[in-house]
């Protein structure tokens, strides 16, 4: 790559994945990159909610420039910081960097290269989104499980360890036969009879 | 000698006299379908490993990343989904971890202040799409 050198960059900006009203041109749409600073972006949405209520009733947040967690803290620290309960729905799309390296020497052909980057997209909603719409990528900030884990219970109750223990438990009985275990208590219980009788029949047989 | 961490509400403390011990933040699950990404996770091993859960043993798996490894869960996430082109989708949420520091004074042993902090998180839950 020492005879490449960059001679064209193109960023191709993916649109807005959400369905309408929030893929709107009027739509808000807070760009977050990795300079960014939380107060005033949120100082920003805080007012937009306030100065008309009616009206602004949400704020798409989307990543620049690979600043996803940027933009998700971002929103993290709003959710905390507003007083209402607020509706959040998140997907995440790709931008494609297009770099072209051109060859200094003659004959190698130029190299194409294709970054994908992810961008996030975040709506804050004051209110709930339509029903139809419906799916798991939809939180609310007054919720206060961890993400997904009404499956992680049912799926850790049918988990593993009981599964385990089961069989080790069913080798031990099986083991019967090995004069080394540990005898049950009805096989003691057995052991004592037969000693006690064959002491009485030998106490029986001293007296004759 | 004491700990200024103490005495001052700063946030900072004395580097020299002290040392942050950072504890593991708690995991939502143990279960082996749900992946951990972190700065250190090599994606593409990461990948093929996902990609034999999801062929063999399960018909979802959780990706989660915090902090600085968001990004790199996300690419994670879209590469599986990539590869398995339209038949894995994705749902994503986020949250905001607790995460516990304890400061130790190097002075004294016995004494030490915890300190929580909140770290952004993002959790992927991949499933196989019904056709």
């Amino acid at each position: 790559m020492d005879n490449y050198v960059p001679s064209d960059e193109t960023t191709v900006e993916p649109s807005n994945p959400f369905p309408p009203p929030y893929n709107a041109e009027d739509a808000k749409v807070m760009l977050v990159s990795k300079s960014s600073k939380f107060s005033k972006i949120n100082s920003y949405v805080r007012e937009y909610f306030t100065e008309s209520s009616d009206r602004n009733r949400f704020v798409v947040f989307k990543s620049t420039n690979g600043a996803t967690e940027k933009a998700i803290s971002c929103v993290e620290v709003f959710k905390q910081q507003f007083e209402e309960p607020l509706y959040q729905w998140t997907r995440v799309v790709c931008s494609k960097r297009i770099v072209l390296w051109k060859c200094q020497q003659e004959g190698p052909r130029d190299i194409r290269v294709t970054v994908e980057v992810p961008v996030i997209f975040i709506v804050i909603s004051r209110d709930p989104f339509p029903g139809e719409y419906s799916c798991m990528s939809m939180q609310c900030s007054s919720d206060k499980e961890i993400a997904f884990l009404p499956n992680n219970r049912a799926s850790h109750g049918s988990g593993g360890k009981s599964d385990k223990k089961k069989p080790k438990k069913g080798n031990r009985k099986t083991n019967e036969g090995n004069k080394w275990t540990k005898p049950s208590s009805e096989q003691r219980k057995n052991e004592q009879k037969e000693r006690n009788q064959l002491l009485k029949e030998i106490e029986g047989l001293s007296a004759q | 000698m004491s700990i200024r961490m103490s005495t001052t509400p700063s946030k900072r403390f004395d580097e020299k006299t002290n040392d942050m011990r950072r504890r593991p933040p708690v995991k939502p699950s143990g279960d082996p379908n749900h992946i951990y990404i972190t700065r250190k996770t090599n994606v593409e091993s990461q990948t093929k490993t996902a990609e034999e859960l999801l062929n063999n043993a399960f018909d979802e798996i959780f990706i989660h990343g915090m902090g600085a490894s968001v990004n790199k869960a996300l690419v994670f996430a879209m590469e599986v989904e990539r590869k398995f082109g339209g038949s894995v989708k994705s749902d994503i949420q986020t949250s905001t971890v607790q995460c516990t520091d304890d400061i130790v004074s190097l002075l004294d042993l016995d004494q030490s202040e915890t300190r929580h902090r909140s770290v952004s998180a993002v959790h992927v839950h991949l499933y196989r799409a019904s056709s």
